[in-house]
Formats: C-alpha cells, structure tokens, sequence
C-alpha cells in the first residue's frame, strides 16, 4: 500500500502539474478538492485518464469521482480493490 | 460619425439538413434533425452522437461550381461554399476594396495535425487568406477564435469594421468540421450524450456536436428599409470565474442581457435564443441569467436538438435561422425539450409559437468564461453607438497607458528592462501567489505574466470594466500538438487538462479570472504581428462599448526560446487621465535599455 501511495502522489503530481510538490507535500488523509490542494473539475477528469492509463481503471460517470477522489488515501484504497494493471 | 444602419443582405447556411438557408428553415419546420449515433467514424474507439455533414456532397458540390486549380482542405471549401451562396444572392462585388472577410472558427483545420508534413493548413489565418482571395479579396481577413461564442463575436467585430466607416460591406464566414481531435476531447470532458440532447430538459444527459458553416453578410447603408434587418446592440462580457464551467451566477450571461435590454423593451422582443447546450451546468446558468435579468417569461428557444452544438458556426447560423423564422411569423421549437430541468424557469416550448414581434437577442457562452449577445431587429429602431465612440472621431482618440514586451531576451516595461527571466522566472519576481499558474499551458503563462506586471497597479474597479483583445499566429499550437499525442492509435488517453487549453481565448479568461475583468475578452487569429493593426481592431471596441481600458496586443508561443508577448493597454484620450493618476506610483523596479528593445 505505501508503494502505490508514493506511485500515486508522484503520478497527481505530474499528471497535474503541481510544480514545486513533492510526495511528501501531500498528505494521506488531506482533501484534494476546494481546501488541501485546491483541485478543481478539470483536474478531477484528469485524475479519472490518469485511473485508467496507469490502473486500467475505467470510470463512466464523472459523478463516481467525487467519493474517489476525497483524498490519496480513499484513491489508494480505490485503486487496491479495482486495478485491471 | 453618421446615421448609417448596419443592415443583412444576404445569408447562407450549410449543414446536414440542407444548402440553403430556406431548406435549413423548413427541415427545422417539419422537426427534422442532424443527430445519429456513429461508431468507429474519425477512427473514435467510442460512439458518439453528433450530426455530421456527408463530405462527398460536400466535395462533389464544391468540385462542380470552383473554377480555381488551388487545392482546399474540407473547412476551406465549406466556407467557401457558404459563402458563394450568399454572394451570389446579393451580387456582392467581393473582390471590392471596401469588403472585408471575417471567419468564425474554434479549429479550423485542426484535424491535419495528424498529418505533421502540413502543418502550415493548420493556421486559421492561413485558411483565412485563402478563402478571402478565392473571392478576390486582398483585405486582411479577421479570424475571430472566441470558443463557443466566435460567431456572435465575429458578427460583432463585422459591425465595429463597417461603423468604423473602412469598409462597407463584411462578409462574416463561421465553420467548424469535427476530427477525432474534437471529438475526443469533449469525450474527456465527459460532456457528450449518446442520445439526441435535450436542451432545458429534466432528463438532459450532456451535448452533441455538430457540423455546419454559416454565412451573413452586413452592409453599412444610410438607406434601410423597415423590412432589414437591422443590427441593434451588441455586448461581450467575461465570468471570471473557470476556464470551462459556467458562473454559476450567470453573472456574464446576465451582464450581456442587461446590457441588450438597455436598447431593445422585453415587450417588443419575439424571443431570446439562448446556447442551449443541454449541458447540466449551461442550461442551469441560463435558466439563472434570465431570471436575474427579468426574462424567465420571454419566449426562449435553443436550436442545438437539430444540429448539435456546431462551435464557430453556431453564432452565425443560429442568428441566421432566428432572423429567417421571425420573418416567417413563428418562434422555432426547441427540439428534445419536454419538461423543465432548471432551476428557474425558462420559457421554452417543444411546439413552434407564433409571433408577430420583429425583433430578437442571440446569446452564446462559453469556455474562457466568456458570454456575447446581439440583438436584431427590423422597422425603424437605431444601431446603437457608444457614447464613447465621440471620443474616437478626434485623431488620434487613443492613447498608449503602458507597453510590455516579453521575450526570451528580456522582459521590457514603457522601453526600460525589468527582467532577463524566464516565464516561470517573471512568475516568481512579479506574481509567485497563484499557484494555478503552473497548470496554465505555455500561451496562457505568457498572456498573464504580461498582464501581471501591466494590471499590477491598476484599481479593482478600472479592472472590472476593462476589455482583453489579444492576437497571435500560432493560435494554440503547441498545446494542439500535445493533446494530439494523448489521442495516438497506440496510446489513447485523451487528456481534458491538455483539451481545454487548445482554444486559444483561455488566455483572455486566464487573465479575466486573475484580475476579476467582466468587461469583453476576445481572441484574434492573423498572419502577421502588425502592433498597428491590432491597436486599430482592439479601438474599435470603443464603437458598440464602453470598456474603461483594453489590454490588447500579440501573444504568441512556439517554443522556450521563441515567444513574444507585446502588449499594451490603451483608452481613450478622455478616459486616460484618471487611469494614470491611478498608475502612477508603480513600484516595479527597473533600468535604461536602449530604444530598439522596445
């Protein structure tokens, strides 16, 4: 699980351009959206490519992504259980 | 300044329900639309629903009526078409100096990209000069690149040309065709529905696109008759809010309608024909400006259920259409709708209404957060002028508040150098407190670092009401060529982040959020950096508005060591005195460089 949570903060990172950030910049637990890292609707369509790119991971309805996408630790456990890769 | 109207005198429209305007019309008549569902089309691994124009009639067509050897990608001849029509109709002489050529597209011919040996076809100024001197026309052709409201925009720049007095006619061109470069992305952005769209609907599951080319030409005359359609207001406000989702206050869309109900009553208007995108987030928007603005009882319409959402072109045949059903007495139905799925109402029907009113408001938003609206009207009503304009007529009317020239050589502000840093270095020694910055595409970071260090000193309230009219070559190259990468055969992830910066105007919205500018944000597309041109288009806001100042000028990336951002901002001469008391006490540090860097 801490291999796919540093996978997972270096490929936000890259996929979203969060110049100047590194891993250990994110917190676990911390929101992505509005407060934490102030992500926003564009970056959320982002991190569903980024699902399906590096886990196979294909997400229909972008309403699904909100639960998801709360914070790297409910991504991470997303990911644990759905990965096709 | 005169008592000229700017006046309709002919129209065409293209589009998979027919070659004419008249046939357009009566397929709308009968309830007839574009809409299918298409698989594998565009080499696409999803389906899509769009409506789509059959390209060997299209070909075939133009084949048959072009005496010309030179040879013309789809968009060209589409346009061209188009526009052949509605010269012909009113035996205009095209080739005339005082005609001038303004196209309406968001992609032009973007789709070559796939081909990289063509690269030059992609520029929409190259297939601007080519579709203007088809007709004979040596003008420089205006291309205006305004997202999804490009066609009222373009309307709106024709009319400042003519009232300007440079030119008497201006044929205005919008067109769009799809690629899997469009399509894919509005796919990424998970806006598309596999079904017709149901614009204002409770059950509305997103947008189709679609493809269509529209011509209108206007004339300036002192000579109208009450049965011409007469240009009559005209306005362009930014949200900054979000590069791609609504206000949702509708607060742009409700600033565009206020400023149309200045000049037209509610009560002599037949209807307002609204984006309709069927979009969640559009038709809600809306449904919101109009309520604020007192028009949920107006009769509204949204024609996107017939031919999708056809980008450059909707503006144009939207207009076209609205004009053609006003002069057949009925207010056109709004295909797809049943039962209201806004918020506020909106006075949509799916049956055709009658109406005996002779006037009507267009509207349009957009990505960039930007928002336009025209209004026509025939019988006896006036083209509206900016007081403003007065200003104008005293040479010259316009002066120069700052100047800043960003380079790979150096960062130059009013002729002395400030800087020798990168864009990313500007960022961090002029802005280093917005973060968002680093998730802006080359264009975009460029645009606003030169309007950072120009609107550093400029009050919030002059800021508000500004104008941003910014020109460039390469329109969004560089990013077109990277989103083109995310959509290869082999590695297929189209990438929403990269899609939404392959319009170019994000630039114009970019800088709006950032310095919270609600005046009019516009993007021009031209072959050539002429700072003198660009000045004489971006004045010509002063004609229809009446922006406190406009941030105007070039801004165009190709790649780190090739870029230039030469901006200014300029007002009137009357307004120029209170603006730069207020810039006065600039605190940018700076020194001496010689003359020919500036």
């Amino acid at each position: 699980m801490e291999t796919l949570i540093t996978n997972l903060k270096n490929q936000i990172i890259e996929a979203l351009n969060l110049e100047d950030m590194t891993a250990n910049d994110i917190d676990n637990q911390a929101p992505l959206f509005g407060e934490g890292l102030g992500l926003d609707s564009i970056d959320a369509l982002e991190l569903i490519v980024l699902l399906e790119r590096e886990y196979g991971i294909k997400l229909t309805n972008p309403a699904e992504g909100k639960e998801i996408f709360k914070s790297i630790e409910t991504i991470a456990d997303y990911v644990s259980k759905n990965r096709k890769k | 300044m005169g008592s000229d109207m700017i006046v309709k005198i002919a129209d065409n429209i293209i589009s998979p329900l027919g070659l004419t305007t008249e046939d357009n019309l009566n397929a709308l008549l009968q309830g007839n639309s574009g809409l299918s569902l298409h698989e594998g089309t565009f080499g696409l691994p999803e389906a899509f629903c769009a409506s789509l124009l059959d390209r060997n009639l299209i070909t075939d067509l133009f084949d048959r009526s072009s005496l010309s050897l030179e040879k013309y990608t789809f968009f060209e001849k589409l346009c061209i078409l188009s526009a052949s029509q509605a010269i012909a109709d009113c035996s205009l002489q095209a080739e005339n100096e005082d005609v001038i050529f303004i196209i309406s597209t968001t992609k032009g011919n973007v789709d070559v990209l796939e081909d990289s040996e063509k690269s030059e076809e992609a520029f929409p100024s190259y297939s601007a000069r080519r579709i203007a001197k088809y007709f004979g026309n040596n003008n420089t052709p205006e291309v205006i690149s305004n997202a999804c409201i490009s066609g009222v925009c373009a309307q709106i720049e024709a009319v400042r040309a003519l009232l300007s007095e440079n030119y008497r006619y201006a044929v205005v061109i919008g067109a769009d065709v799809l690629s899997k470069f469009i399509i894919s992305g509005f796919q990424s952005f998970k806006a598309l529905s596999m079904e017709p769209c149901k614009p204002f609907d409770n059950a509305r599951t997103g947008l189709n696109l679609g493809e269509a080319a529209g011509t209108i030409i206007l004339e300036r005359t002192d000579d109208a008759t009450p049965e011409s359609w007469r240009y009559t207001a005209s306005s362009n406000h930014n949200d900054a809010n979000h590069i791609s989702g609504p206000s949702r206050t509708g607060e742009g869309s409700f600033r565009v309608i206020s400023d149309l109900l200045k000049h037209v009553d509610k009560a002599e208007t037949a209807f307002i024909n609204l984006h309709g995108t069927a979009t969640a987030y559009n038709d809600e928007m809306e449904s919101i400006a109009l309520e604020r603005a007192g028009l949920s009882d107006l009769p509204a319409n949204g024609l996107k259920g017939f031919y999708g959402h056809t980008l450059g072109a909707a503006g144009i045949i939207e207009t076209i259409l609205s004009m053609a059903a006003t002069d057949a007495g009925v207010i056109l139905p709004t295909r797809g709708f049943e039962t209201c799925g806004t918020s506020r109402p909106v006075n949509v029907d799916k049956n055709i209404r009658e109406t005996d009113k002779q006037a009507f408001f267009k509207i349009l938003s957009g990505f960039g957060g930007s928002n336009a609206g025209i209004a026509w009207s025939k019988g006896d009503r006036a083209c509206h002028r900016s007081n403003d304009a007065k200003c104008l007529s005293n040479e010259p009317g316009i002066t120069t508040l700052a100047h800043v020239r960003i380079s790979p050589d150096a960062t130059i502000l009013d002729g002395r150098k400030i800087s020798d840093s990168s864009i990313s270095g500007l960022y961090r020694e002029f802005a280093g407190d917005y973060p968002k910055f680093f998730k802006m595409d080359s264009l975009c970071k460029l645009g606003f670092m030169g309007a950072e260090i120009l609107l550093k000193d400029i009050p919030a309230e002059l800021r508000e009401k500004a104008a941003v009219i910014l020109f460039n070559r390469n329109s969004s190259l560089i990013t077109d060529r990277n989103y083109q990468k995310t959509i290869s055969e082999d590695n297929y992830f189209p990438s929403p982040a990269l899609f939404v910066y392959t319009l170019a105007n994000i630039v114009t919205g970019e800088i709006a959020i950032r310095h919270r500018i609600h005046g009019e944000t516009a993007f021009h597309i031209t072959d050539e950096n002429n700072a003198g041109l660009q000045e004489e288009i971006a004045a010509r806001a002063f004609l229809t508005s009446s922006p406190s100042f406009i941030l105007t000028g070039w801004v165009d990336y190709n790649n780190e060591s090739d870029y230039l951002a030469d901006l200014r901002l300029i007002t009137r001469n009357c307004d120029s005195a209170s603006i730069l008391k207020s810039d006065s006490d600039s605190n940018i540090e700076c020194e001496e460089v010689s003359p020919n860097l500036n």
